[in-house]
């Protein structure tokens, strides 16, 4: 049983793989198996932790030479541990937020009766018994010569009803089905059902007529629950203070009902989350440059002048381009551009910078607080979404700042070591010798831009002799027939090294006692 | 005080005071960011030199740490010392709680937690899954039985238990390494080494250099499986073939030895480029 079984599990999945590496058939028990290394691997690096746990938590008891150290990395790997599966600092990810929706939770149990769609049909069957699409599985069924659809069909779901079977008049009836399974007039492209999120969910602010509307689908009171609170939830009021506003500040069209600025207070005050294109319309409230006059270019230049010091012919004619052409570019982006040559030519003062940038300054800042607005005024779905390596997060911190210096410093150390292995053991007392010595040599200088100027004088008839030529040459020829010959052998080698383990020849692997 | 202390002191003591320096005057390892609409990014230097970027205190912390990490281990060039072991006791943590937490989030939770409960998964981690179980879901229970055995390792008795998912993975491997470098590393290479000895060129002509080329291709390849052919004592032909085999081999190792300082160097130069450049702001 120890030793039996474990024979038998390694000769079985090994000829699965080498099977199914020959037999189409048979290709998919090896794709499975791949998945189940995959997994076994995974849990290797948990075992691999708890090891880490117990050696060192071991020491730290005896207290042994060193145990400092242990407490150390138990410490280290305690709060990479934690931080990165807790996703700590990791924002939801962007495409599972729904933004500018509101959601409320509701079982696909509990969708009342009249959000039930009937088209007469006949859901068709596979020839190879595939099911239908997991997207709409548990919301169709067959009933009374009749195909029904509990709650509304989204537009993906739809698509993956077609593609499902490829015949004129199933899509007829997908169509059909879809047309059904809309909601009223009124809430049309307002409200939907997301059967996977289990959600019942509505895009802006949810008006008395739109509550309206849905309470009268069904007096069922987990309904009734599930509409108040996405109405509640929906008309949210987020105030963001602002001190001041663009110049040419205007309400998009498609926030006009729901966002206003109280002057008094100085907040920007929103009714209702923001989706991704009304924030970035919001934050487009910057028109693009116009270009100057020759007399609008003077009166700029002698003002900035007037703040420092005078520009030089080079920075006069860079401002002269850049402000006499069109530039699909805000005033800000523009002068920061021109700041940026500027300083590049010749140099500014503080005051001309300040000067300069001070548009694109109150952009980047207007931008930060439609953002702050956006992010305030978002309900958030999945808080565990996100990225667990995201930039900023604490576990992408310890990656960046821990993990990665120091196994890239441990690497480089080895050139030192390296190096002088090689000058400790490298002589030239043979053939053999000369001619790695040698390679190694011509490879290094080859590598260098030193190499290359080396042998750079030599005429074209003898350019075969080019340092970085015969790097080449060495690469192509030598090294790639001594690489192949190699790799034939550990290929041979890795083969029959397989098949024995396979065979059970070579037991190794499993140790020498019962446990 | 000896004077290799001494030295080491006036050493550090000038490089404090260098450091004090550059912190007061350019502010050293200062990093900014822009906020964007995925959250803090790195800042480029226009917005940095615009003043519209932020000072970022954690990453400032960070760029310190990693410089301090990187001469620490750096420091066992000179010999082993606390600064070295401490920052080794580090990577040893960090790394193995890394590759744990890759593990987790990218293979465990995909495709063995959410293939077993789809809709458990889907309502925190994967908002993106479908919630419905796949037709043969129970087949990972198999690989949850063999990780837990594996995880038995741990306890005291029954280490034995954990033979069965080692004896998996080991077949998986051999299965797997079998038909691959068969197909990859034998096979493809023999095709790739069956090269035309006397090649003409477009016009007609014959191609002296690539014809030369390839015989020292294919030469060299037979050489060196002859040296790798232990079966036959090397006497005669076969010891004069396999001595220019070893030729061969030796120009590898040599154009491997010089590739692999260079990869070593390479990164040395990294390293030293992120102390010099990012911390220091020397260049």
């Amino acid at each position: 049983m120890k030793r039996t079984v474990p024979l038998l599990i390694t000769a079985i999945v090994g000829f699965i793989f080498v099977v199914s590496f020959f037999t189409p058939a048979a290709e998919f028990l090896g794709e499975l198996a791949a998945v189940w290394f995959d997994i076994l691997a995974g849990i290797a690096f948990i075992l691999g932790g708890g090891n880490l746990l117990k050696v060192h938590l071991k020491k730290i008891s005896d207290r042994q030479a060193g145990w400092g150290y242990s407490g150390v990395t138990i410490l280290a790997f305690v709060a990479t541990l934690v931080v990165g599966l807790g996703k700590f600092g990791s924002p939801p990810a962007p495409k599972q937020e729904f933004y500018g929706e509101t959601f409320a939770t509701l079982p696909l149990e509990a969708l009342p009766e009249s959000l039930v769609a009937r088209v007469p049909g006949q859901i068709p069957e596979k020839e190879n018994g595939e099911p239908l699409p997991p997207s709409v599985r548990r919301q169709i069924v067959q009933r009374d010569g009749q195909i029904e659809f509990r709650g509304w069909m989204l537009s993906n779901q739809k698509h993956d009803l077609e593609e499902y079977k490829d015949r004129r008049a199933w899509r007829k009836t997908v169509e059909a089905l879809y047309e059904a399974a809309q909601p009223p007039e009124p809430l049309r492209g307002k409200v939907a059902y997301y059967t996977d999120h289990r959600a019942l969910s509505f895009k802006g602010a949810m008006t008395d007529s739109d509550r309206q509307a849905l309470l009268a689908l069904s007096d069922e009171p987990v309904w009734r629950q599930a509409v108040e609170q996405l109405y509640e939830q929906s008309r949210k009021v987020t105030r963001v203070r602002v001190s001041w506003l663009p110049e040419s500040f205007a309400v998009p069209e498609s926030l006009r009902d729901r966002l206003r600025y109280d002057a008094q207070t100085k907040e920007l005050v929103l009714q209702g989350p923001l989706s991704a294109d009304q924030r970035d319309a919001l934050k487009k409230q910057f028109p693009d440059a116009e270009p100057l006059s020759a007399k609008q270019r003077t009166t700029f230049r002698k003002k900035l002048e007037s703040l420092g010091r005078p520009l030089n012919d080079e920075q006069a004619k860079i401002l002269d381009r850049l402000l006499s052409q069109p530039l699909p570019e805000s005033v800000g982006e523009r002068n920061k551009l021109l700041g940026l040559a500027l300083l590049e030519h010749g140099g500014l003062t503080k005051e001309q910078c300040d000067s300069l940038f001070a548009p694109y300054r109150q952009e980047v800042a207007w931008r930060a607080k439609v953002l702050e607005l956006f992010h305030a005024a978002h309900q958030v779905k999945y808080p565990w979404s996100g990225e667990y390596r995201a930039q900023g997060s604490p576990f992408w911190w310890l990656y960046e700042y821990a993990f990665k210096p120091l196994t890239a410093t441990m690497f480089a150390m080895l050139a030192f070591y390296v190096a002088s292995a090689a000058f400790r053991a490298f002589r030239a007392k043979n053939v053999e010798a000369i001619l790695l010595l040698g390679t190694a040599f011509i490879i290094l200088l080859g590598r260098t831009f030193a190499g290359v100027l080396l042998t750079d004088w030599l005429p074209d008839s003898l350019a075969g002799l080019k340092i970085d030529n015969l790097t080449v040459y060495i690469m192509q020829v030598f090294n790639t027939a001594g690489n192949r010959a190699i790799m034939i052998g550990i290929a041979l080698g890795i083969a029959s090294t397989s098949l024995k383990v396979l065979l059970g020849v070579d037991r190794s692997y499993l140790g020498s006692g019962g446990e | 005080m000896k004077r290799e202390t001494l030295i080491w002191t006036v050493v550090l003591v000038a490089a404090g005071l260098f450091l004090a320096y550059r912190s007061a005057t350019n502010g050293v390892g200062h990093v900014y960011v822009d906020q964007t609409d995925i959250g803090w990014r790195t800042a480029s230097p226009e917005n940095v030199v615009a003043g519209t970027a932020a000072f970022s205190l954690s990453r400032t912390v960070g760029t310190w740490v990693a410089a301090l990490f990187t001469l620490c281990i750096l420091s066992f060039l000179y010999r082993d010392n606390p600064f070295y072991k401490f920052a080794e006791a580090v990577v040893v943590g960090v790394s193995a709680a890394y590759w744990m937490v890759v593990a987790f989030w990218t293979t465990l939770i995909p495709n063995l937690l959410g293939k077993l409960w789809p809709a458990w998964i889907q309502s925190w981690a994967m908002p993106g899954l479908s919630s419905v179980r796949e037709p043969l879901w129970y087949l990972y229970l198999v690989p949850l039985g063999l990780g837990v055995m594996l995880l038995w390792r741990l306890a005291p008795k029954g280490a034995w238990i954990s033979r069965w998912p080692l004896a998996f993975t080991i077949g998986a491997f051999a299965g797997l390494r079998m038909v691959s470098f068969i197909q990859a590393d034998f096979l493809s290479q023999i095709r790739n080494s069956i090269l035309p000895l006397i090649v003409f060129a477009e016009n007609g002509a014959f191609d002296f250099w690539t014809s030369l080329r390839h015989v020292l291709i294919v030469g060299s390849i037979l050489a060196s499986l002859v040296y790798f052919f232990f079966s036959i004592e090397h006497k005669g032909v076969i010891g004069k073939v396999s001595k220019v085999g070893i030729w061969v081999l030796m120009i590898t190792f040599g154009a491997a030895f010089g590739y692999t300082v260079m990869g070593r160097i390479a990164l040395l130069a990294i390293r030293l480029e992120f102390l010099f450049h990012d911390w220091l702001g020397l260049t």
